[in-house]
């Protein structure tokens, strides 16, 4: 199934956040990202509504549905994530597959779900009921777990492509947590990203993390590391990708960082797109010889 | 709630409250993955916290500054 008709979101954005807001108002961003549960769709924060007014897409993300979670999502939460999409004029919304409450308790956090066939079909649930109440294509996100699940049933890229086929949603592929469940759990990063379901990416997200202990920590407030500049030259490689945007939530670096940051994330989907369309007669060596870096950064890392 | 429904609602309570809890993760979890999680998440939720205090201050004090002019004008 091909992505529906809708605005390619392009080049490299930045999730909006209110420090962020002087930078993301001066820096030539592709499109941005907002937070869904932190904005009053009847109320923008003025410097997000003067970038949308000067023409900038803005996506809202929520983080609250809970679409993996066995309760229903709840109308109120998706008639907000609805009318902001609407007051945006966004050409898609995105959530997680990932649940945040159960029994009452909200977690503050994104967990995992199991990867079994019932949990798949209460995700696809849910999903439907979302896209049912929600004006524009919803994208969904992969989240990053330090934990899984015993029993899990599918790997992560099957899990997804299955989710994705079965509700027609978009996918919102996440680099960053690729690279940490592929760090955390043993798996082959490049191999799982080739199993994703590719050509149904609305856009990329990559974030900042960190080594320690052993485990790699996706914390958005550390800069990015090396293995996760290296997926995205695959991507960029391997696929027609869309835009890929970065997320940044706390420890926020100087301007100047942030740029250079945006900027190696440019460099390195420029990297991957010179390997997609080579020079003729220059590419069997150009490519072999990438292709290797890319493994060899995913090998190093930490 | 259907029965499997239910019964998966439950696992998920189990992991969450076992994350907020810090131990007596349900059988099957890697132990030391999920006491990293744990604290991750505990990190998360106190800087949450700590973001929710600093936004509400200036609305506190709003208030207790409308508050004080109010028992002002009632003792004239």
């Amino acid at each position: 199934m091909s992505a529906p008709a809708m605005r390619r979101l392009t080049g490299v954005g930045l999730g909006w956040r209110p420090q962020l807001q002087t930078f993301a108002a001066r820096a030539e961003l592709g499109f941005a990202e907002v937070i869904a549960e932190s904005v009053d769709p009847r109320r923008l924060p003025r410097g997000l509504d003067t970038a949308w007014r000067a023409g900038l897409t803005v996506i809202p993300h929520g983080v609250g549905l809970s679409l993996g979670g066995t309760e229903r999502p709840h109308p109120r939460r998706l008639r907000r994530l609805a009318d902001l999409a609407e007051r945006l004029d966004a050409p898609l919304v995105s959530e997680h597959i990932a649940y945040v409450r159960a029994d009452g308790l909200e977690a503050g956090h994104l967990l995992p779900v199991a990867r079994t066939m019932q949990s798949l079909e209460i995700l696809c649930e849910n999903v439907a009921e979302a896209q049912a109440a929600l004006p524009v294509a919803l994208a969904l996100e992969h989240v990053a777990a330090l934990v899984e699940w015993p029993g899990d049933e599918l790997d992560e890229a099957t899990f997804v492509s299955e989710l994705v086929a079965r509700t027609g949603a978009l996918l919102l592929l996440d680099l960053s947590n690729l690279y940490a469940n592929a760090f955390n759990h043993g798996w082959d990063a490049l191999e799982a990203l080739r199993r994703f379901p590719l050509q149904q990416i609305a856009y990329v997200h990559v974030g900042g993390g960190v080594h320690r202990d052993g485990m790699y920590h996706d914390t958005h407030a550390d800069p990015i590391v090396p293995g996760v500049l290296a997926l995205v030259d695959e991507l960029f490689a391997i696929a027609d990708a869309p835009g890929v945007l970065l997320e940044r939530d706390n420890n926020f670096p100087s301007e100047h960082e942030l740029a250079e940051e945006l900027g190696a994330i440019a460099a390195a989907a420029a990297r991957g797109r010179a390997r997609r369309d080579p020079i003729p007669g220059d590419a069997p060596t150009r490519v072999a010889r990438r292709r290797r870096r890319t493994a060899s950064a995913l090998d190093h890392a930490g | 709630m259907p029965a499997d429904r239910a019964a998966h609602a439950e696992c998920q309570a189990q992991l969450l409250r076992a994350l907020l809890r810090g131990d007596g993760f349900p059988d099957g979890f890697d132990a030391r993955k999920a006491r990293a999680a744990s604290a991750a998440l505990l990190r998360k939720r106190a800087r949450a916290a700590a973001r929710r205090r600093a936004s509400a201050g200036p609305v506190q004090r709003l208030l207790r500054g409308a508050a004080s002019r109010r028992r002002g004008r009632a003792r004239q």
